[in-house]
């Protein structure tokens, strides 16, 4: 077991680098996120920002260097440390050919929400975000939160 | 609607971590408000969060830290406030125009030891499984080349000559198994692959195997189905009495077979019908080799040796047996053979796949 609650610090980098074939992504980086706050990752298009993010939330590996997520390697210990986090991407991975109900239902499962709590849970964020009147639709293309 | 549903996807299991990749990019003054109230809110409920932006004045009013990165490089990691004051300036955006000539700083870290995780995998195959028959198996791909093809091939065969016909039986189950599977691989992790929702899967508490062996197992029971209607279908029309044990020892691993070959070479492309082209090439190759519609037996020796290295070969010549009556050594031996195919095109399956996500 790698995690550890309450633990300060959430992510920890040391010289994360990836290149792909020969360009340099990201060079030797090193930073703490610590527990509860909000931390920001500026730079302009192209500077590495979203390789970071692929890599600590495992859809890449690093070339060199290491990484933890929640106390949790990002190469061999990664699955686990994902029980806990969540990803917006940039552009949305959602499935097309489910509603919005089932699009949160699916995830729900997947992530292991007990079936008691999972339509509570989908229904309540579907209030949140405004969409709950809408819920067994999924328009597709549109813009606004 | 479609970004304010990711978020709400994102938090469906309530993480005490949050990524977000350019969350306002896109949106309009108001909904990017909303967002950034949204933020904070976790933030007081104490989820950390990570974000990314190139919007300076955001950063400055929602992040507790910055670290500014140009080039793959962090050049510095502070405060937005300490940041200002350190270069003097009035906003974020000009102290960061002033340290983009600055050198790196560095920290330390350490990791820890693994933990099995099978309970996370199994479910997370068994609903993949789910939804992919929910959404994909009745996609026209998979209609046209799982259904309608292996049914029009035995249409075909049935009205040109309906005496014998019972001989070609075993050869026509295991065609509709081999195009059913395989039609369905190409649906359920092609449109995935497209549409980047195979990401999605990724991202959750699930190994990358489970995620393909979750495809596989699904277009395996796409093919168990299909398998089972055309052999019900002919056994009952034609009155034949197959031993149903062996038939079920050779669909089975037949199944899996072709399910992880259509896997494999999936993955290696993107778009569906570059998928349905490429497994045509095994497809076709292997009706005409492996006694689907000729015995193995009569054709010249060396396409013998080629028909039985192919898994059709073994799925064609367990059904014969399993409609004649073959000692269980025979069809034990094909129901093996089967099973060392599957593994033999599921391992490279997975280490393609993991290829795409490194």
């Amino acid at each position: 077991m790698g995690y550890i609650m309450g633990e300060r610090v959430v992510i920890q980098a040391l010289n994360l680098t990836k290149f792909y074939g020969e360009i340099l992504a990201v060079d030797h980086i090193s930073f703490e996120v610590e527990r509860g706050e909000v931390f920001g990752f500026l730079g302009p298009n192209g500077a590495g920002k979203t390789t970071t993010i692929r890599m600590l939330t495992g859809l890449s590996k690093p070339t060199e260097g290491k990484a933890s997520v929640l106390g949790f390697d990002i190469c061999s210990e990664i699955v686990e440390a994902k029980r806990h986090i969540g990803v917006v991407p940039e552009i949305s991975n959602l499935y097309d050919e489910l509603s919005a109900i089932d699009n949160l239902l699916f995830m729900a499962q997947l992530y292991g929400v007990p079936r008691s709590e999972r339509r509570r849970r989908a229904e309540e964020l579907l209030k949140i975000f405004g969409l709950y009147e809408r819920k067994d639709s999924f328009s597709v293309p549109s813009h606004g939160v | 609607m479609k970004r304010a549903l990711t978020i709400a996807a994102a938090l469906i299991h309530n993480p005490e971590l949050l990524f977000l990749d350019e969350p306002t990019v896109g949106l309009d003054v108001v909904a990017a408000r909303s967002l950034r109230n949204l933020i904070s809110n976790l933030r007081q409920r104490g989820v950390t969060i990570f974000l990314t932006t190139h919007y300076l004045e955001e950063a400055d009013l929602l992040c507790d830290r910055v670290a500014i990165l140009v080039k793959g490089k962090i050049l510095k990691i502070d405060s937005p406030k300490a940041l200002k004051e350190s270069t003097n300036s009035c906003s974020l955006e000009d102290a960061f125009i002033k340290i983009t000539g600055l050198s790196p700083t560095i920290m330390a870290i350490e990791k820890r030891e693994e933990d099995i995780m099978w309970r996370d995998n199994l479910r997370g195959i068994y609903y993949i499984i789910l939804k992919d028959v929910r959404t994909y198996y009745l996609k026209p791909p998979s209609i046209s080349w799982g259904i309608v093809f292996p049914t029009t091939w035995i249409l075909a065969f049935y009205l040109r000559n309906p005496v014998g016909f019972e001989e070609l039986v075993p050869g026509l189950i295991a065609m509709t198994i081999l195009f059913s599977t395989t039609a369905a691989e190409a649906v359920v992790i092609n449109f995935e692959l497209r549409l980047g929702s195979l990401e999605r899967l990724l991202l959750a508490p699930i190994s990358l195997s489970s995620v393909l062996l979750g495809k596989v197992l699904g277009g395996a029971i796409f093919g168990l189905i299909m398998s089972a209607v055309t052999t019900i279908g002919s056994v009952v029309g034609l009155g034949l009495s197959p031993n149903v044990p062996y038939l079920i020892l050779i669909i089975i691993p037949s199944s899996l077979a072709f399910s992880s070959l259509g896997a494999l070479l999936c993955v290696s492309v993107r778009e569906v019908f570059e998928a349905q082209t490429l497994l045509n090439l095994p497809r076709f190759i292997m009706i005409f080799l492996c006694g689907v519609v000729c015995p193995v037996s009569a054709m010249p020796t060396i396409l013998q040796y080629l028909a039985y290295t192919m898994p059709l070969t073994y799925a064609v010549n367990g059904l014969q047996h399993s409609f004649s009556t073959a000692s269980s050594m025979m069809v034990l031996i094909d129901a093996l053979v089967l099973m060392g195919f599957f593994i033999i095109f599921i391992l490279p399956a997975i280490k393609l796949l993991s290829k795409k996500f490194e």
